[in-house]
């Protein structure tokens, strides 16, 4: 879904993935590396460019092993020379492999990768390597980050600015690391030296969930403003206008075909008065004809296709189908504009003008003095729903010259309802009766997008096992929908259904278990194992309520206790409300708060183990 | 100085201009092929509407056509392939296909064609040129539902490699939606004069993920090739021809094949139709044969690979240790054959298992998964015992997983065994926990080729015969749990579990592998060939000491990982992580002769199998065997055989504490019984007012059944998930 990558973020995402190999227990540790960044004046190309030296030492603690050195590059960063020691000799039938480097989910990227096995030839071995990267323009150099996969001994950051060059270094997510810093000045060449050393860093943990590394994981971001070498003036991103500029100066000129825009957007709005059901059509329809496909391809990893061009293609990444929803609603005469945006997956805001601020692009949409922001790679998300990722989030949205920096709206937990409603009675062993779910927000996205990436003929079959949780006990007949076309409304389904065993019948006793599904029955989390905060995917609302209806002549002797745990990130209710011939259950998952700290998985781990004894009760019928 | 820069200059500009040339020659040969398979193609590729019966099918494929065309007569247009005078092969490839897109999830699958594009392997040597180079050209367009054809630009794609020689492009499908038919093809051109390399095997299967309305093969092959091919399972042959230059021509067309729908218990190889082809360039006139290939693979072996097998092409640590095991080659005479083969065995076992690199060393869990070659071990061995003067026979056989005999292209579609004493014993080549005479489960009733070796004076002569490999019993393949089960305080709901298992044969493989380290396994066969175990090996050397210091820190690594297997080993079968895991450990390997079963012990808390109700509790005592799904109505008609793994037994015996102060209830209901051919199950229950015993026996008699006894197999599996459905009430005494 990303517009583009800052480099060092790919990387670092990249090494996070290789690190799942590589170890906690410290057999392979980094006992010393240097990261050197200059800024120079390019004689071919004219340009300031940032000359990068890395060295890294590797060190064998226990067993003999070996380890993949990678390193990306792409057209803004070139390998310039990449060396290697193994125990301070040259190896010979070692060559890195400088390759294509696919990326999940992007059809597309000029992302390259340079790679190659390393040996470390015994306990005690050290093998080193350097490698000299040449970054084209400050632009690119948005971030330095100091933790490896590895467990790192010492690690020294070194910034050389000159005094010509503007820049500001911010530190990112220090607490907690041992990190030192020094500066000087280098008289000969009139630079500012800016030293950081870290000191036993832990290896960097991929975990699922969790926060982006800019969240986690100590690092400078780098904002280069001006520059004015020998004379020559450059200015980069030293407000946010500068960026706004820079990024403005990529888009005013696309040429559109308006007219075969405008016959599209007329096409598809036809039969429709009013301007929101207008609005709502096309965002439907590029939510529903344009397929998302991700390209990250140099300066095109910046530029939106043609919108004319998206239409015919019927695919796109997130710029084009932003830019072919802005031109579609402009060519109808409506306010709709380019915005940029970080996904949650970025710590950072606009007040930090930096690439690697946003990685994201949608559609500003002004009516009678209302914003709505149109995002149609959420492929099934209604008009006005936002997805947790965006929602909340600062966005620059595009003003002409100027620009409008506002936020999208946030949305509570109501927004993704999913909610089921049974009425049961008992017949012989078995619960049977009627039952209804309703789906929104992105429950209802998550359900569409799973029912669409199965084969239409076996779509009914996994709906019916999503819905009986694989149980084939739980029988679903008469089951019906509404329209999964539809993506303005909730997505409902009703039916009958047949449980069959579902009540043990001992004596004159019935042992019913109303809940059947259990949610969150076994989420609890190992403090001792996981490093990262959880993120959930979305907040959570999940509604159930059972209605059992009484075997004549009996009566509800047992009831599991209620369960109320309310805090400010979520609450589990479970009440069991006793009627005269009836017995209703009602529960109630709220997840307020989709980032769970760490600090809190020990009480969240208590209160799943009040959910769950009550998940372990039964209901308790007795003939009178 | 200049003039030297002049010449580079020109030869850049040179260099350019043929990259150029080879661009423009790439798009005019990309123009012929489109307008080639496009214009040629037959009225099955006209169709723009499905038949309603395939309305809720994600897709449907209108027409598929695969051709090869192979000559090495120039007569083939190619766009970069110059004349040159060595005899140059050419291999001519067309995929193309037509596909009604029937929902999003088909969209996608269809969205994308990722090829390699361009490879020039070609070699200089002094002056000559060996030319070896590939190119593909693709092209597709889009069918609207109202009839209109858009032709997808395929220079939107993207080379994801972009070199001289080496190119690999993506190209996404602009302009499809939903509802449209895709028409596209990829066309692979090829010409190589580096040798005669077998192609294929090309396999053609009578069906797919989607429907089949048309299907087309067409396979032109050069007469100067042998063809091989072969109908299996039913399905139908080609037509055979030869074109007017006499290459041989094989076709076939079939209409309106159904989709595969899957289903538990097949052996794809066994049940699917498919023709499957391989041939070979020889420079003579060839020909085509049709069937039965294993007679022609099998003397292949005896005239072209037996006699070439001695001491320089196989290992003979195997051997040597076994000299050493009994006091040298004199001495080994003395003893007993049958003594002398185990030792043989456990020694290649030893050898082969238990080799690790020592330049990088990994003793994670991934090393106990090795497995052997099997032909490769089993000719090797047949030379130890030859060796050895022990008679023997070498075995060839097939998986029952893969094709049949009858069905195999080369050799190595084969697996090799040793048959030893007339059949009474067996040597099988496969991974570290098989044992002397164990016999692996997928080959197993199958139909055998035997080689008997004739020593005389200087040559070896095989005896080729016929033999089927033995069957294991159900009681061969057990699997023993012994569950003990407290329930009590403090919590009544967190059941504490002490499991004890036992497996034998066939079903002793996963979990030994899983859970055993191979610190111990190697330790272990070590010691039963007379060896030190590795560390040791490696301390007595004074170059190879140190590393037997990191060996010890890997092993180390590795032991801390073993509770995880235990956990992960316990949640399987309980379907739920369990808790406080106190014990864990290995009470019988079952690696080597002698020690035929694998036992181990945990012990361990689950959360979720007593439920509270008022002041009783329930046990979901029938899912203590572990969870089992209901055969679905639709699976429930079955008209293809039965391929199990192996016939096999399982016993639970389960006891459960009655905590004081209540009754059970309903234990009666554990009582069940059923048994027919194909296997029986038998629960009993009972309570002695202290605790609840319950044993459950289940077994399938064989390890495959005809499609006719599905109906007797369901009732053994409808009744163990009635079993599993089953609680006790543990009802508060008043």
């Amino acid at each position: 879904m990303f517009v583009r990558s800052a480099l060092s973020l790919i990387a670092y995402l990249f090494l996070s993935v290789i690190a799942k190999a590589a170890d906690k227990d410290s057999n392979v540790v980094i006992s010393q590396a240097k990261e050197s960044y200059e800024f120079v004046m390019g004689k071919k190309s004219g340009n300031v460019e940032v000359k990068q030296s890395m060295y890294t030492a590797y060190s064998c603690n226990s067993f003999r092993t070996s380890l993949y050195v990678v390193e990306m590059y792409n057209d803004q960063t070139t390998i310039d020379n990449v060396d290697f020691t193994v125990d301070g000799k040259k190896l010979k039938g070692i060559t890195p492999v400088y390759e294509y480097y696919s990326i999940d989910n992007t059809f597309y990227s000029d992302a390259r990768v340079c790679y190659f096995e390393l040996p470390l030839q015994k306990k005690g071995s050290v093998s080193e390597v350097s490698f000299q990267k040449t970054i084209i323009d400050p632009r690119y150099f948005t971030s330095v980050y100091f933790t490896e996969p590895y467990n790192v001994l010492k690690k020294e950051i070194v910034i050389k600015v000159p005094k010509w060059m503007k820049l500001e270094l911010k530190e990112m997510n220090f607490k907690g690391y041992n990190i030192t810093k020094t500066s000087s000045y280098d008289s000969k060449d009139d630079a500012d030296i800016y030293t950081y050393t870290i000191k036993d860093a832990p290896a960097t943990v991929s975990e699922r969930h969790s926060p982006g590394p800019t969240y986690v994981y100590p690092h400078l971001l780098v904002m280069a403003k001006t520059a004015s070498p020998n004379g020559n003036s450059f200015t980069y991103f030293n407000t946010l206008k500068d960026q706004y500029g820079w990024y403005r100066s990529l888009v005013k000129d696309i040429p559109n075909e308006t007219s075969i825009l405008k016959a599209k957007a007329e096409e598809i709005t036809k039969g429709k008065t009013t301007d929101l059901d207008k609005i709502k059509s096309v965002f439907y329809w590029v939510q529903n004809n344009v397929r998302y496909i991700a390209f990250e391809d140099g300066i095109a990893g910046f530029r939106p296709e043609k919108a004319h061009e998206v239409l015919r293609r019927k695919y796109g990444d997130c710029k084009g189908m932003a830019h072919l929803t802005k031109e579609l609603l402009k060519s109808l005469g409506y306010d709709a504009r380019l915005t940029w945006i970080g996904t949650n997956h970025i710590a950072y805001d606009y007040s930090t003008p930096n690439l690697g601020v946003d990685n994201h692009m949608i559609c500003a949409m002004n009516l009678q003095g209302k914003t709505y922001f149109l995002d149609a790679t959420e492929t099934y998300i209604g008009f006005n729903e936002y997805a947790e990722r965006i929602q909340g989030r600062q966005v620059l949205v595009e003003d002409g010259e100027k620009y409008i920096l506002t936020n999208i709206p946030s949305t509570n937990h109501q927004q993704n309802l999913d909610r089921e409603k049974r009425v049961l009675s008992i017949v012989g062993t078995d619960l049977k009766g009627s039952a209804e779910h309703e789906w929104k927000g992105e429950e209802k996205e998550y359900i569409l997008t799973q029912l669409n990436n199965i084969k239409k003929d076996k779509s009914k079959e996994a709906f019916i096992k999503y819905l009986s949780e694989n149980n084939k006990d739980y029988v679903l007949t008469d089951f019906t929908t509404s329209n999964l076309e539809d993506f303005d409304n909730s997505v409902t389904t009703k039916y009958n259904l047949s449980f069959r065993n579902a009540v043990s019948n001992f004596g004159k006793e019935y042992y019913v278990d109303l809940d059947f599904r259990k949610e969150l029955g076994s989420f609890t989390f190992d403090t001792a194992e996981r490093t990262h905060d959880y993120w959930f995917d979305y907040k959570m609302n999940v509604q159930r309520e059972t209605e059992l209806v009484l075997p004549q002549g009996y009566t509800v002797t047992g009831l599991p206790a209620n369960v109320e745990i309310k805090n400010a990130d979520y609450e589990f209710t479970v009440n069991y409300i006793k009627q005269k011939d009836k017995l209703i259950y009602k529960k109630s998952l709220i997840i307020k708060n989709p980032k769970l700290s760490k600090s809190k998985f020990a009480q969240w781990n208590k209160d799943i183990e009040k959910l769950n004894q009550s998940y372990n009760e039964q209901i308790v019928i007795t003939a009178k | 100085m200049k003039s030297i820069l002049v010449a580079a200059i020109c030869l850049l500009s040179i260099t350019a201009f043929a990259q150029s040339k080879d661009e423009t020659k790439y798009r005019e040969r990309a123009d012929e092929v489109r307008k080639e398979i496009w214009e040629t193609a037959g009225p099955q590729f006209k169709v723009k509407t499905v038949p309603a019966e395939y309305g809720n099918e994600s897709a449907v494929i209108i027409a598929r056509y695969f051709e090869i065309i192979n000559s090495s007569k120039f007569r083939l247009k190619f766009s970069l392939f110059g004349f040159g005078g060595a005899r140059r092969l050419s291999y001519r490839t067309t995929l193309h296909e037509r596909v009604k897109i029937g929902d999003k999830a088909a969209l996608d699958e269809f969205s994308t064609i990722e090829y390699k594009k361009k490879l020039d392997k070609s070699a200089s040597y002094a002056f000559a040129k060996l030319f070896n180079k590939m190119e593909t050209y693709i092209g597709a367009k889009i069918v609207k539902p109202d009839g209109k054809e858009i032709i997808v630009n395929t220079d939107e794609e993207v080379l994801t490699k972009n070199q001289s020689k080496d190119k690999e492009g993506k190209l996404a499908i602009s302009d499809m939606q939903v509802g449209d038919i895709l028409d596209y093809f990829i066309r692979i051109e090829e010409m190589q004069e580096t040798g005669a390399e077998t192609q294929g095997p090309y396999s053609f299967v009578m069906g797919g993920e989607y429907p089949f309305m048309h299907y087309q093969v067409r396979l032109q092959i050069d007469d100067k090739c042998n063809v091989k091919y072969i109908t299996a399972n039913g399905a139908p042959s080609f037509r055979e021809s030869t074109t007017d230059d006499g290459d041989f021509v094989m076709e076939l067309t079939q209409k309106n094949l159904p989709k595969i729908e899957s289903n538990m218990w097949t052996s794809a190889w066994r049940q699917l139709p498919y023709l499957i082809l391989t041939y070979t360039y020889t420079g003579k006139k060839g020909d085509v044969k049709k069937g039965f290939l294993s007679d022609e693979i099998v003397k292949n072996l005896k005239n072209n690979i037996l006699p070439y097998v001695n001491g320089a092409t196989v290992s003979m640590e195997p051997l040597n240790i076994a000299y050493n095991y009994f006091g040298g080659k004199k001495k080994i005479k003395e003893f007993p054959a049958d003594t002398v083969m185990k030792v043989l065995y456990d020694a290649w076992k030893f050898t082969t298992f238990c080799s690790f690199p020592t330049d990088n060393i990994d003793m994670s869990n991934d090393v106990n998964y090795k497995t052997a070659p099997s032909i490769f071990s089993a000719v090797s061995m047949s030379f130890y015992l030859r060796t050895l003067e022990i008679d023997h026979d070498l075995v060839l056989a097939c998986s029952r997983y893969s094709a049949s005999m009858k069905n195999i292209m080369g050799l190595g579609d084969f697996d090799g065994l040793i048959r030893l004493n007339n059949g009474k014993q067996w040597m099988a080549f496969d991974d570290v926990v098989t044992q002397f005479n164990e016999i692996p489960s997928r080959f197993q009733g199958e139909d055998a080729i035997t080689l008997h070796p004739e020593v005389s004076k200087r040559t070896v002569d095989y005896y080729e015969s016929k033999a089927k490999i033995p069957v294991t019993k159900d009681v061969e393949n057990i699997n023993i749990e012994n569950i003990s089960i407290a329930l009590g305080s403090p919590n009544m709901q967190q059941i504490k579990i002490d499991r004890a298992c036992v497996l034998t044969g066939a079903l002793r493989h996963a979990e030994q592998k899983r859970l055993m380290l191979m610190e111990d396994m190697e330790e272990k066969l070590a010691d039963a060939v007379n060896q030190k175990k590795l560390t040791d090996r490696l301390e007595e050397n004074k170059k190879s000491a140190k590393s037997a210091v990191e060996f010890a820190a890997a092993f180390e690594k590795e032991k801390k990982e073993q509770k995880t297997y235990f956990k992960d080993e316990a949640q399987e079968q309980f379907e739920e992580e369990p808790k406080d895991i106190t014990t864990y450990e290995i009470k019988s390997r079952g690696l080597l002769r002698g020690e035929n079963q694998f036992e181990y012990r945990s012990s361990f808390s689950l959360d979720n199998f007593v439920k509270k109700a008022g002041n009783n509790f329930i046990v979901d005592a029938g899912r203590l065997i572990g969870k089992f799904s209901k055969i679905e109505e639709k699976d429930r008609k079955r008209t293809i055989d039965i391929y199990m793994t192996c016939a096999r037994s399982f016993t639970y015996n389960i006891t459960i504490n009655i905590p004081e102060g209540y009754n059970p209830k309903g234990i009666e209901e554990l009582n069940m019984n059923k048994s027919n051919e194909t296997g029986s199950f038998v629960s009993t229950a009972s309570s002695d007012g202290k605790k609840i015993s319950i044993s459950v026996k289940r077994s399938f008699s064989k390890n495959f059944e005809p499609a006719t006894n599905w109906s007797k197999l369901l009732e053994l599996l409808d009744i163990v998930y009635e079993f599993n459905n089953k609680k006790i009430l543990l009802e508060k005494k008043k």
